[in-house]
């Protein structure tokens, strides 16, 4: 009785308030067997992982302390306003360096933001929704680089991302950018490692199962740099650098609401014990279809997530053993081939929050995953509330947009579209705008971005 | 003004007023109460603003408490985590004191401008700034600014001689030196000066060169005294309550001791009456004087009180004819009286060295002088005999001022607290009425006050309010701290803030002898007081060999 999943649920308030949240969504004849059905697969999956019979199993994350060493927390952040539509505005990425153990201050940190102007670049479907995300993962990409190439970084032995490292999504495939805005993105002004960087994009190209496609043709044709190629290659590209200079880089998910464990497991107790399903799949009117509709069927109307059900399923202090990512399921372009294999975890931090999701590079041995887990929970356990790396936390907030700023852009342009309107000419490019915004936000290493308010 | 040697400090940040602004402050740059300034165009001409710091408020915004909290769990030093430590926001609070347009401080009619630069102006900028237009021979140097130690401060004497002044602090914060550095530059200056001292803390001044300092002795002389003053000298000594019939019979022994002829008729009745006659005159023994009457008295009452006291003495004084047990009560009072103040006397004597007899009530006027300072010895006198003798000098000396008899002089009023006592602790003291009438009309007749006191909430609120400039050290009793805001109107919050914070030496100049409230590091003075604090356990150690020592050395005899 002590492992049901009621038990479980138990100590975990805040859990059992978020399934039963879920369990508002859920269509009305569902809602209840939605609990039924939920700690049912809770306990399956408990009992699977830890008979060790299935495909997933867990571990406890090993207690033993680790050697101090330095780490870079990367994070982007991007703002909107709102001036007649909602405008993506600014994206900016954040590296925050920390050397455990060192006392002066001057050398233990380390700072650095990449602020760029959307307004800047020439290229991309601006209209898209997910044209803001799209240039925030390249402008990641891009302080990841950084992170790597940067003399001001060199001493870092783990690289720690604020997010999945491989993020492909449906939407991402449409966009495209000119030469110049990828050069924008990574910063080429400031940085002189960037255009080298890029420079190897063609020779990456040359190499591509997929060249020669009409596709990529007609892309070299129009100077349109797919947004997915430079994202693919710059993972590539970070990979093999921190694969040389001996960097565990990783990538952390905050909440992960995908369903690639849930949906193995609900597939197994559909083949292993159906009578679980069994209302369920009336209800649905899927009785007799086929097992991979059927899954289908029930994630959808239950809403399974792995975050929920892992909640349940993993004690604090435990690991979901290794598996690999499969982007072919969640799109179906060819190009997504394109993209390095990575490998993910779930671990519990704290008892009452969503386990974090953490990816590595598939080439990783069982010594980099163990050290990579063990270094972020170590982190995360000193935020038990929010339980997630702290560094991460740290660098989110660096990063962050100040709402100051973006209410501060917003009165300009406002003040521009007003002599426009009186007929004065105006004059007033991005860059101008930009420079306008960073002298606001203040100069000089102690700039005060992250003041809650002006 | 010369930019190089000014000293960028911080940035105007968020919503500035024509009263106060924040700013975005460098580390270690300011501290509490530093004056800053920051540069204002107003119709195309630049003026300065000065400003105070106020608060300044220190955060890291990256060090959650949570994380902080799972640190002390673990019994792990920050700096091992991967928390950051080094991005701190100092923002400091300042409150404006004005814009400087020609010399002239004005109240600012326009805030100063957000991201606008803050900074510490150069020294000689800055004590010039202080001065104002105060003459030369007016200024009296006090110390450094207590955060720059290259800006002199002075004040300004005449506010100080002219007006009234209150020292306030806690005991050991440094107020009676901070007192002694003031008086010594009115010194030089050769103002005349009268101070009441009632633990030889200024002594020392003595060491002046060119100023004729005199520590006076006051005595009581009970002949000179109203028959009331002498009842309630006696209640206060003997510390017993004094009953009508006795106050009768004192009222009626004093009318007979001041009266030599009385006193002769009186000497021989009692000798008629076979009790012995009068040995002791109040002049020469004073209290006991008036126990030897009321003894004899009882001596005669003794057998029968119903029998009335033989006429010749009666009709001396109707206040004579008293029951015995009330003669007794008023010899032993009398007894316990002189005795006290023969201690006192002789306590007051022993440390009053090199003293000289307060002149009497007459020639008084003779120890205010032009060049000279006088200290009035107040050691070893019990409070209510020090509020009558201060009481006394002061009525006359302010007659005589009136009658301009006297030059204009300062006085100096220490453990004010004893002499101008709120109501609640003694609205009965007799110096109360007197200083308080100098407090309120004292300027013009040219007598200053300087009270000092360190529990300034018992301090009477109208005589303290009458004060104009305040030199407040370090305030540690939050009653005193709220009284002090209170009754101080140039004082603000974050002045009374700091107050308890000040180190020894350290004090907030406020009121009229200063152009703006300012933080000042006094600088000691040269002379020192008779009781500075010595190592009373180094002069034990150094005189003998410990106890201890000795009983082991005996143990080691076998003893």
């Amino acid at each position: 009785m002590g492992d049901s999943p009621q038990h479980a649920l138990h100590p975990d308030p805040d859990l059992f308030i978020r399934i039963a949240e879920n369990a508002l969504l859920v269509a009305d004849d569902l809602r209840q067997d939605y609990f039924q059905s939920t700690l049912g697969i809770a306990r399956s999956m408990r009992e699977g992982f830890r008979s060790g019979s299935g495909k997933y199993q867990i571990a406890p994350v090993a207690p033993e302390p680790l050697s101090p060493c330095a780490v870079a927390f990367v994070d982007g952040g991007l703002s909107k306003i709102d001036v007649g539509i909602a405008t993506p505005l600014i994206v900016r990425a954040g590296i925050f360096r920390v050397k455990q153990g060192e006392a002066d201050l001057e050398k233990r940190e380390t700072f650095d933001h990449f602020p760029l102007m959307l307004g800047q670049l020439r290229g991309g479907l601006k209209a898209n929704s997910k044209y803001g995300d799209v240039v925030r993962q390249l402008v990641e990409l891009g302080a990841l680089v950084t992170a790597l190439e940067d003399e001001r970084f060199s001493d870092i032995r783990m690289l720690m991302l604020h997010g999945p490292l491989q993020f492909v999504s449906g939407p991402f495939f449409e966009h495209w950018f000119f030469p110049e805005d990828y050069e924008l993105m990574l910063g080429k002004d400031e940085r002189p490692h960037v255009l080298p960087v890029l420079s190897q994009f063609a020779a990456w190209c040359g190499k591509c199962p997929l060249k020669g496609t009409d596709r990529c043709k007609h892309d070299i044709d129009d100077q349109h740099l797919p947004a997915v190629c430079m994202l693919a290659f710059l993972q590539h590209y970070v990979f093999a650098r921190a694969a040389e200079k001996d960097v565990l880089l990783c990538g952390v998910v905050e909440r992960s609401f995908g369903r690639s464990v849930t949906r193995y497991v609900v597939r197994q107790m559909l083949e292993d014990s159906p009578d679980v399903f069994d209302r369920l799949l009336t209800v649905l009117d899927m009785k007799g279809r086929a097992t991979n509709t059927q899954v289908e069927a029930i994630l959808d109307a239950t809403r399974y997530n792995d975050a929920i059900l892992l909640s349940l399923a993993l004690n604090r202090g435990e690991a979901l053993e290794w598996y690999p990512v499969n982007p072919t399921l969640k799109v179906q372009d060819e190009r997504v081939t394109l993209f390095p294999d990575v490998q993910n975890t779930f671990v519990r931090v704290n008892s009452g929050k969503y386990p974090m999701r953490i990816e590595v590079s598939a080439s990783y041995d069982d010594s980099a995953c163990g050290e990579v887990v063990r270094r972020s929970y170590e982190y995360a356990s000193l935020l038990p509330g929010y339980a997630f790396p702290i560094g991460l936390d740290i660098v989110d907030k660096f990063a962050a947009i100040p709402g100051w700023m973006t209410k501060a852009y917003r009165q300009l342009i406002l003040s521009e579209y007003g002599r426009l309107l009186t007929g004065e000419f105006v004059e007033m490019t991005d860059t101008e705008a930009l420079k306008s915004m960073i002298m606001m936000r203040g100069s000089g290493r102690r700039s005060r971005e992250t003041r809650p308010g002006v | 003004m010369d930019d190089n040697k000014r000293m960028p400090v911080g940035t105007v940040v968020g919503v500035s007023s024509t009263t106060e602004f924040q700013m975005q402050v460098r580390p270690d740059a300011v501290r509490a109460q530093d004056l800053v300034a920051i540069d204002t165009i107003e119709g195309g001409e630049t003026f300065r603003v000065w400003a105070k710091v106020g608060t300044i408020e220190r955060l890291n915004p990256l060090f959650p408490r949570e994380a902080a909290q799972e640190l002390a769990f673990q019994g792990r030093d920050p700096v091992d985590s991967v928390i950051s430590l080094s991005r701190e926001m100092i923002t400091a609070t300042c409150k404006v004191v004005g814009v400087q347009r020609d010399g002239r401080l004005e109240p600012p009619k326009y805030p100063v401008q957000p991201a606008g630069r803050v900074y510490v102006p150069p020294a000689d900028e800055i004590e010039s700034f202080l001065v104002g237009d105060t003459p030369e021979h007016r200024r009296l140097y006090l110390g450094t600014e207590r955060g720059n130690k290259d800006v002199s401060v002075f004040v300004d004497g005449h506010m100080v001689v002219s007006r009234h002044l209150a020292v306030l602090a806690s005991t050991g914060a440094g107020k009676t030196v901070a007192t002694r550095k003031l008086l010594e530059e009115l010194m030089i200056k050769g103002y005349p000066i009268l101070i009441f001292d009632p633990h030889g803390d200024y002594s020392g001044l003595h060491i002046a060169k060119h100023t004729e300092v005199t520590t006076y002795l006051p005595e009581i002389r009970l002949a000179d005294e109203e028959f009331d003053q002498v009842i309630s000298y006696i209640r206060g000594m003997s510390g017993e309550a004094i009953s009508a019939p006795q106050e009768q019979l004192l009222t009626g022994i004093m009318e007979v001791l001041t009266d030599e002829s009385k006193r002769s008729q009186l000497s021989a009745s009692l000798q008629d009456q076979e009790v012995g006659g009068l040995q002791k005159t109040v002049a020469h023994d004073h209290f006991y004087a008036i126990a030897e009457i009321a003894e004899k008295i009882a001596m005669l009452k003794g057998g029968d009180d119903r029998a009335p006291l033989p006429r010749e003495i009666s009709r001396l004084s109707t206040g004579l004819n008293v029951q015995s047990a009330t003669a007794n009560a008023v010899r032993r009072q009398s007894r316990k009286a002189g005795w006290q103040y023969w201690n006192m006397i002789k306590t007051n004597r022993k440390y009053a060295a090199a003293s000289k007899k307060l002149p009497s009530g007459k020639d008084l006027h003779s120890i205010i002088k032009k060049g000279s300072v006088a200290i009035i010895s107040l050691e070893g006198y019990s409070d209510e005999l020090r509020q009558s003798i201060v009481a006394g000098i002061l009525s006359r000396l302010l007659s005589e001022r009136i009658d301009e008899k006297v030059p204009r002089f300062l006085t100096v009023i220490e453990e004010a607290h004893n002499f101008i006592p709120n109501r609640i602790d003694g609205a009965d003291a007799p110096s109360l009425p007197i200083i308080k009438q100098i407090a309120t009309e004292g300027r013009k007749y040219g007598m200053g006050l300087v009270f000092i006191s360190q529990r300034p909430s018992r301090i009477d609120a109208t005589v303290l309010s009458q004060a104009n400039s305040y030199l407040i050290l370090r305030i540690v009793n939050p009653n005193d701290q709220k009284y002090i805001r209170d009754v101080v109107e140039t004082m603000g919050e974050d002045e009374a803030k700091a107050l308890p914070n000040l180190n020894t030496g350290e004090a907030l100049l406020s009121g009229l002898f200063t152009r703006i409230p300012v933080m000042v590091k006094v600088e000691k003075s040269r002379s020192e007081g008779k009781h500075e604090e010595e190592d009373f356990l180094a002069e034990v150690s150094a005189a003998q060999v410990p106890v201890a020592a000795e009983d082991s050395t005996g143990w080691s005899n076998g003893g």
